[in-house]
């Protein structure tokens, strides 16, 4: 009886993290999504707890960009769209890291042609955080993530797809 | 233990080399090496893993041990003097490296210990990838 007390009682702080959220100006399809994960991951529950006692904008900013990785990687999946991962070798390290950085680079270009991260954020739903994480870092891109840009940006599926897409 | 690198720890291993956290030779001498001793037969019987500074178990939001989850921890790391550390869930005598990052402050660690937990849970539901192992 006090265990599903205490649950009830962390799913209506969720839900109430929620309003806040949408209240923030975040995407509802982004909100959804986080409260779906929240109700089947302790973690996913923690971090919308985190954006809630968030110290600051970044750190707020940086939760969102978190959930959206999670969202993004747990929809992957989901959905088989997990291809045969390669097994790295440690010396390969370098060179993937810089196809990586390459490949962004050249579609960020194409984002900046058309009306920049805020605008992108805007067609996909996806938190400006976390395409501002995507396009600075040289973490593998999810293939969700590419074809809601590619939508996005008018793109082909087959124009965005890279060697080491997850 | 087995010592398996998952799709988690090469994507945060590949943005600490590109933000010039981790340099090769940091990896090669301190870090790898280390991580490594998790491959003996009874690792934490080393006497390194009862140093609360270099090993510790993993803490979610409110201070309570997460279940499988740990940490490894190097201090003062590289010119920047980060302080880095290695999220690893152990799971069935094997140990999934998870995340690698710096812990810039309390907040960003509770950050990475609610992923961690997320990356427990999908490693127990076999929903996870590998990218290689040590």
């Amino acid at each position: 009886m006090k265990n599903s007390k205490k649950k009830a009682k962390e799913l209506v702080r969720i839900f109430e993290i929620a309003v806040a959220m949408r209240a923030a100006r975040l995407s509802p399809e982004f909100v959804v999504k986080s409260v779906r994960l929240a109700l089947d991951y302790d973690g996913a529950r923690e971090l919308m707890l985190l954006w809630a006692q968030a110290p600051s904008a970044q750190d707020c900013e940086d939760v969102e960009a978190d959930l959206q990785d999670e969202i993004d990687a747990h929809h992957s999946r989901s959905n088989l769209q997990r291809g045969k991962r390669k097994v790295v070798r440690f010396d390969d390290v370098e060179l993937i890291a810089k196809d990586i950085e390459g490949f962004k680079r050249h579609l960020r270009r194409i984002v900046d042609q058309q009306g920049g991260i805020s605008a992108l954020a805007h067609k996909t739903g996806i938190p400006q955080p976390s395409l501002s994480r995507f396009f600075n870092s040289v973490s593998v891109p999810r293939r969700v993530t590419l074809y809601k840009i590619a939508r996005a940006l008018g793109l082909r599926d087959d124009e965005i797809i890279t060697n080491w897409v997850a | 233990m087995r010592v398996l690198i998952t799709e988690w720890a090469l994507d945060s291993y590949l943005d600490l080399r590109h933000r010039n956290i981790l340099s090769t030779s940091d990896f090669k001498r301190k870090v790898r090496p280390d991580v490594e001793l998790l491959k003996l037969e009874m690792p934490l019987s080393h006497p390194k893993f009862s140093n609360p500074k270099f090993w510790g178990p993993a803490k979610d939001l409110n201070n309570r041990v997460i279940s499988k989850g740990f940490k490894m921890k190097w201090h003062n790391m590289g010119s920047g003097k980060f302080q880095l550390r290695l999220a690893i869930a152990v799971i069935k005598n094997s140990a999934f490296l998870c995340q690698g990052y710096v812990k810039q402050s309390e907040f960003v660690d509770r950050r990475e210990m609610a992923k961690l937990r997320i990356r427990i849970q999908d490693i127990e539901q076999g929903d996870f990838e590998l990218r290689g192992s040590l």
